[in-house]
């Protein structure tokens, strides 16, 4: 089986979330420059200049305050999936995530409102690759079909009503 | 018009056809490693990639580079050599960044361009009789980056004329922009003067007195062959030798100084003063062993332009 292109994978996943009505938030693309700004997850307690340790999600896309972290890979990747989860479980990281999306104006550029606990609340990730799907407990799997933004949603075991309503219809 | 898009991935290739029709047609080609390409883009690549090359018939007609990054500090250098490399083979380049915006993170404020580049850009221009051109990406009143496709109203234009001239290099668009960089430099050079200097890592200096300096290294004496050029300027570079297998941003930044204050001609040997690389830190033998001249590398990138690297025990004469 042959995959996609992490390249490819990063615009169809950025093109299904277009068409169905997400804001892209930010991004960071593989090896290349978007015109999405990039954000950081930043580790707590970090001292110093530069980026080490901190984390640059390829993207994030925010619909109905669900916002979702979502990794682009040809294929699943284990890795991104423990690197998501150890995030989502970091409440001090979430923190100075948000912080970082406030600093640079992203909520109100797009037009949104939200605080830091209902933020939490609704921040998700997303594995979106172009292997064989495979249902998540807590993260939604998003099998990417065509660099058109073809594809199709596994949301996790422990998706909750709100995340459900923002894919229905997937 | 048989137009292929070459890059490293299909974001900024999608991106750039998305600047005109007239590149609606164009194929998307990645860009292999070296020796593996068309040998007119593993010519254009040798020094480094850029983000974009334009193909007309097989040509390279146009480079593009595109960055969120203001060249500012560190990141000035980074992109130079690659640039450097089309101006040499006459091909136009494009740069599409910021000149001014907001720094994220603890140190959180607007950077400005350093302009040298500005200038740097102008005098390869000039020496190579090829555009090479910057291009703002334009940010709001925040300091953010434009993000809404009307940041790519200027770049556009200036490909489409440049398409719809058949590919003229005094296309009205690149014109337009020269002028527009040149009114740029003046009013930025107006606000912070001392970019016209050289940073405090430069030294402009006698000749005579570098190789007085430098006599008693091993090879010294062979600095005298420099004494042609009354004058050298000496790139100060304080690496030590666990961080010197490295070449950004030093090899890229070597080439803004040099089209500054030393090029005279296209080829390297035209300069009017001589350009030294100064390794306070570094023996001659720990450098040959982690930056050797191979072409394969980009580690070749140190040798192309210096007429001369000082190391704590030794000279290395490359050109005079």
């Amino acid at each position: 089986m042959s995959y996609m292109k992490e390249d490819e994978v990063y615009i169809g996943s950025k093109i299904f979330f277009r068409n169905e009505s997400w804001l892209i938030l930010a991004g960071q693309p593989p090896n290349g420059c978007d015109h999405l700004p990039v954000v950081e997850v930043k580790k707590p307690k970090r001292q110093g200049i530069g980026s080490l340790g901190s984390y640059k999600p390829d993207l994030v896309v925010a619909k109905n305050n669900v916002f979702l972290l979502v990794e682009c890979k040809p294929n699943y990747h284990s890795g991104d999936a423990e690197k998501l989860l150890s995030i989502l479980k970091d409440s001090a990281r979430i923190e100075l995530f948000y912080n970082e999306i406030q600093q640079r104006r992203l909520f109100n550029r797009r037009g949104i409102k939200v605080d830091l606990s209902e933020f939490e609340a609704g921040l998700w990730g997303a594995l979106a690759h172009s292997g064989p799907a495979g249902q998540e407990e807590e993260l939604i799997d998003l099998r990417v079909r065509s660099i058109h933004g073809d594809a199709e949603v596994l949301l996790p075991r422990n998706a909750d009503d709100k995340l459900k309503a923002v894919f229905r219809g997937h | 018009m048989n137009l292929i898009i070459y890059g490293d991935n299909k974001i900024e290739a999608f991106w750039f056809r998305g600047l005109t029709p007239l590149l609606n047609d164009a194929k998307f080609v990645r860009i292999g490693r070296r020796g593996k390409n068309h040998p007119k883009i593993d010519e254009l690549i040798s020094y480094d990639r850029p983000d974009i090359i334009l193909t007309d018939n097989g040509n390279p007609v146009l480079v593009l580079e595109k960055t969120r990054e203001v060249p500012t500090g560190h990141n000035v250098g980074q992109r130079v050599a690659r640039l450097v490399r089309a101006a040499e083979l006459g091909i136009p380049v494009l740069c599409f960044f910021p000149f001014d915006a907001m720094k994220h993170g603890q140190y959180f404020g607007l950077c400005n361009l350093n302009i040298r580049l500005l200038k740097a850009f102008e005098q390869m221009t000039y020496i190579h009789g090829v555009p090479v051109i910057a291009v703002s990406w334009p940010v709001d009143q925040y300091g953010e980056l434009v993000d809404d496709g009307s940041e790519n109203d200027i770049i556009s234009q200036i490909v489409h004329d440049f398409l719809s001239n058949g590919f003229d290099k005094s296309c009205q668009g690149f014109k337009h922009q020269l002028s527009y960089m040149r009114s740029e430099y003046k009013k930025r050079m107006a606000r912070r003067a001392s970019y016209e200097k050289p940073p405090p890592s430069v030294i402009i200096k006698d000749t005579e007195s570098v190789i007085s300096e430098c006599k008693d290294l091993v090879n010294g004496l062979n600095l005298r062959q420099l004494a042609k050029r009354r004058e050298s300027l000496v790139y100060k570079i304080v690496m030590n030798v666990k961080a010197c297998k490295r070449q950004d941003p030093y090899t890229g930044t070597q080439f803004i100084y040099d089209y500054i204050w030393c090029r005279t001609g296209p080829d390297v040997r035209e300069k009017s003063r001589n350009l030294i690389l100064y390794f306070p830190k570094i023996n001659i033998s720990e450098w040959e062993r982690l930056n050797p001249n191979d072409n394969g590398s980009k580690s070749c990138n140190w040798y192309l332009t210096a007429n001369a690297f000082v190391f704590r025990d030794a000279v290395h004469v490359l050109r005079i």
